[in-house]
């Protein structure tokens, strides 16, 4: 008998969100922009008080905020890390976050860290060693748990399955959502010379309960997940076509981490994710749903001045 | 097959900086694949792009070629072993003063590594909470280093030396202090970090330990509650 599967598609949609990045902290303290939602990486707030932890509660207080984590490491052979897991439940709680996300990936080795998102075999022993690890995150996070396809560049030797059997497997085994991003996708198409939607069609689209979308860079001989530049529009087709066979409104997040433009150009991008939901047909939520006002405890919080003689590149680092 | 502990060791073999980069690989018989340096270059490069962040005016003491170096020895000896780069990077510091480096860029280094590590400490800072500020630390440095810093420590007019101690905090609206310490402000520190500490046997300590002065504690906290170091 089949197990029965959360009910990952009754998970809030959002709407399209964008991902809370230090270029644009001044502007969200004061915009009138349509933004929908924010995504954190959490990893940027866990370890830090003071105006960084302000300006989340100020966000918070004003929008949604879902968590999308990088260093989880849930492929990692090292001991899920209990310090990472207690701050990051603190960080959730804090948001009030509907759901977690982080990669299907490994990012340690030996408790030291890459700090970048490492490919997994498509074994066996990766699906059951990741599908035992997700149990113990889950007990852990009290929330629906997603996975992202990560983008890769090298075929790790001895694959026993294809990449969509291994996500098939492993969020079936361990009943987790996927953060389906359709810009790995195309991606990972062109660098492996896969048919991007044939991809796409394998996958359990049933359990899709989060969207990526980004722009990359094209080096001639190899696609880099870099999320730059606006997203091309053979991306956006990839979505509407996703979109389409997924047949119901999906939160959908644009991420743009190099050369960060305006607030205004990342809000346009989500817009265009939007306008593709509702020309669909698919229930789009209201323009503003979950905006609360801003709060003015808080907004005064984030508003002092920074006066540290280094306080230019703390701006710089974003911390 | 490969298992997956080989796999992922002999990743961390091939990203990570190494004096000498491997030429061959277990997990491909041929040749290590070109698209790997995609791999190599994140990695690394997010390890150098967040220790220039953090120390940007240690970096300037150095030219390119020589900061490179540096930044290598440093990350061989030191792979960031936790999962947040800024904090990972609390050990060059310590490494720097390990070094043939002169004195007043270790200090630099340090001063540079307090001056963040208040800026995103942890403790809450809670104006009536009854104690010393928990972000506050002191620092002695050997040279000026302070007002070298506000000039950009530029590198053709090094820091006096002559010692100085700094206390680094931050205040209950979030913003980064440094100020120069005098004797009794440190005493005051250290004797208000625990909780319901009395003035009466501050005075007795003071007399003790700084017989000479005669500065009234009543002004003295006052001064250090307006600038929240004391947050009694």
């Amino acid at each position: 008998m089949k197990t029965p599967t959360s009910d990952f598609q009754s998970l809030p949609a959002l709407g399209a969100g964008i991902g809370l990045r230090k270029e644009h902290f001044q502007a969200l303290k004061t915009t009138e922009l349509p933004v929908q939602w924010l995504e954190i990486v959490p990893e940027n707030f866990m370890n830090f008080g003071g105006y960084p932890e302000a300006l989340l509660d100020l966000c918070a207080s004003r929008w949604p905020i879902i968590s999308h984590g990088v260093n989880l490491s849930i492929g990692s052979l090292d001991p899920l890390n209990e310090e990472y897991l207690d701050r990051l439940k603190t960080i959730l709680d804090r948001t009030r976050a509907a759901w977690y996300s982080d990669h299907l990936c490994f990012t340690s080795v030996g408790g030291e860290y890459f700090h970048d998102l490492l490919p997994l075999p498509f074994t066996h022993e990766a699906v059951e060693h990741v599908v035992t690890r997700v149990k113990q995150l889950k007990k852990r996070i009290h929330r629906p748990f997603l996975l992202e396809n990560p983008s890769y560049y090298v075929q790790v030797p001895g694959a026993q399955m294809s990449e969509a059997e291994f996500f098939n497997k492993v969020l079936d085994q361990a009943d987790c959502g996927m953060l389906l991003d359709v810009n790995n996708v195309y991606v990972n198409s062109r660098n492996h010379g896969f048919d991007a939607r044939e991809f796409i069609l394998q996958l359990p689209l049933h359990r899709v309960a989060q969207i990526h979308m980004a722009g990359h860079k094209d080096c001639g001989d190899v696609i880099i997940d870099t999320h730059e530049g606006p997203i091309i529009d053979p991306v956006w087709e990839l979505y509407r076509f996703t979109m389409g066979v997924i047949g119901r409104s999906v939160s959908t997040l644009i991420e743009w981490d190099t050369h960060v433009p305006s607030l205004k150009k990342v809000v346009d991008e989500a817009l265009h994710a939007q306008a593709i939901m509702a020309r669909l047909g698919l229930a789009a939520p209201p323009s503003t749903p979950h905006v609360s006002p801003m709060n003015k405890v808080l907004a005064a919080a984030v508003t002092a001045p920074i006066r540290s003689p280094l306080a230019e590149r703390r701006e710089a680092a974003g911390v | 097959m490969v298992m997956l502990r080989a796999y992922q060791d002999e990743l961390k073999k091939l990203l990570f900086f190494r004096a000498a980069e491997p030429t061959r690989s277990i997990l491909w018989k041929n040749e290590i694949p070109a698209r790997l340096s995609v791999y190599r270059n994140n990695t690394r490069t997010n390890w150098t792009d967040t220790l220039d962040h953090d120390f940007p005016l240690t970096r300037r003491q150095f030219t390119d070629a020589a900061w490179r170096d540096l930044q290598k020895r440093y990350f061989i000896k030191h792979p960031p072993r936790h999962w947040e780069l800024n904090t990972a990077m609390s050990s060059f510091a310590p490494f720097l003063a390990t070094q043939r480096v002169k004195p007043h860029v270790k200090e630099l280094a340090d001063f540079e590594w307090h001056d963040l590590k208040i800026f995103i400490d942890r403790a809450a800072v809670r104006k009536g909470s009854g104690v010393t500020n928990p972000t506050a630390l002191a620092r002695v440095y050997q040279h000026q280093i302070f007002y070298w810093v506000e000039a950009h420590a530029p590198l053709d007019a090094p820091p006096v030396k002559k010692p100085e101690v700094l206390v680094f905090y931050r205040d209950a609206k979030n913003t980064a202090h440094i100020q120069e310490a005098d004797p009794l402000m440190l005493l005051m520190m250290e004797h208000f970090r625990k909780r319901g500490a009395r003035l009466d046997v501050l005075e007795r300590l003071r007399q003790k330990v700084l017989p000479m002065n005669k500065v009234s504690l009543t002004a003295a906290m006052d001064r250090l509650k307006q600038t929240d170091l004391l947050l009694i």
